[in-house]
């Protein structure tokens, strides 16, 4: 049962985030020239209003409830780090959303269209990888990768010689 | 706060008049501030136990590194329920951007953290490679989300307690 709830409630804050952080930069996009001050201060509080009450509660349900379900599923196959690295993106996505909108609205504040197809682009792409990684659960075997290199003790064996050059 | 020449918006002008004084704090010392420097130095000292374990192969590192990727992420799950306190109850600090970009920052740090103690648990065997990848992935967290936070103390003046006589 608290798993179900934990499910519902994390599969909605992260659709509530994705959304929010896709649509984020085509508002950026709206800050022009020529835009009289009134709607600029109203465009600046709606923004904030957008990323404070909105977007991030919902990124701090979506992790937060991530993290329970962590360990009430026992979670800790391959697949799953990689979908933690794609979080981890759509966070750092997140960060620099919030630092856009520190900036923005000052004066010399634009968001140039380059910036508004690329991060749009690359958050879709994200957040489309996400759901891939988490529909599918690939069987991936973390010790395919392990190889010789990452037997315990391999570092030493491989560093030896150049110890050995330091300390005779 | 660093000064702006540019005239300050009505938007921001509200924002600078709202209390950033911490909420939860002990005798004047801000609880939260104060937390954080154990689940950062318990992540950054689990990557290198991991290093260790790599360079030497002694079984003694993969026990220290349950230990501590196990402190880390408890300790780190304390420091976040102080913050998300103050977060929620401050009216100065929820109104600011920065402050929920640090905490979102933060629970990706714990939801990683977490991953790294339950892997060690289940199947110590995997620690190299995969615990060695998700301490990395932690530590690049801890610097993502420490910069934020220590931006937001010492530029914003966020969850201070600077007393009358100062």
């Amino acid at each position: 049962m608290i798993v179900t709830v934990l499910k519902i409630a994390h599969i909605t804050a992260i659709s509530v985030w994705a959304a929010g952080l896709i649509c984020m930069p085509f508002l950026f996009r709206q800050r022009i020239d020529q835009i009289e001050d009134r709607d600029l201060h109203r465009m600046h509080a709606m923004v904030r209003f957008l990323h404070i009450v909105i977007v991030s509660p919902a990124a701090f349900v979506a992790v937060g409830t991530g993290t329970a379900l962590i360990f009430f599923q026992q979670t800790f196959d391959a697949w799953f780090t990689i979908k933690l690295f794609l979080v981890g993106l759509l966070a750092i996505i997140h960060v620099l959303t919030g630092l856009v909108i520190l900036k923005l609205f000052k004066e010399a504040g634009r968001y140039p269209k380059w910036r508004y197809l690329m991060v749009t682009g690359m958050t879709t792409v994200v957040v489309a990888c996400i759901l891939v990684v988490v529909s599918a659960k690939p069987r991936i075997d973390a010790m395919d990768f392990a190889g010789e290199i990452f037997v315990p003790g391999a570092l030493g064996t491989m560093l030896d010689p150049l110890i050995r050059q330091v300390i005779p | 706060m660093v000064e702006e020449k540019e005239p300050v918006s009505p938007v921001m002008a509200d924002l600078r008049e709202m209390d950033l004084t911490s909420a939860v704090a002990v005798a004047g010392h801000p609880l939260h501030a104060m937390s954080v420097h154990f689940p950062i130095a318990l992540v950054i000292g689990t990557l290198g136990i991991d290093v260790l374990y790599w360079f030497w192969g002694d079984p003694f590192f993969l026990r220290a590194g349950v230990w501590s990727a196990g402190f880390a992420f408890a300790f780190g799950v304390a420091a976040a329920l102080v913050g998300t306190a103050e977060l929620l109850l401050v009216k100065g600090i929820r109104s600011r951007v920065g402050s929920w970009t640090h905490a979102v920052a933060a629970m990706t740090l714990l939801a990683i953290a977490g991953t790294n103690w339950g892997l060690r648990l289940v199947a110590p065997e995997e620690v190299l490679p995969h615990g060695l990848a998700l301490s990395v992935l932690a530590s690049i967290f801890t610097g993502i989300a420490g910069w934020h936070g220590g931006k937001l103390v010492f530029d914003h003046g966020v969850g201070l307690m600077v007393s009358p006589d100062e």
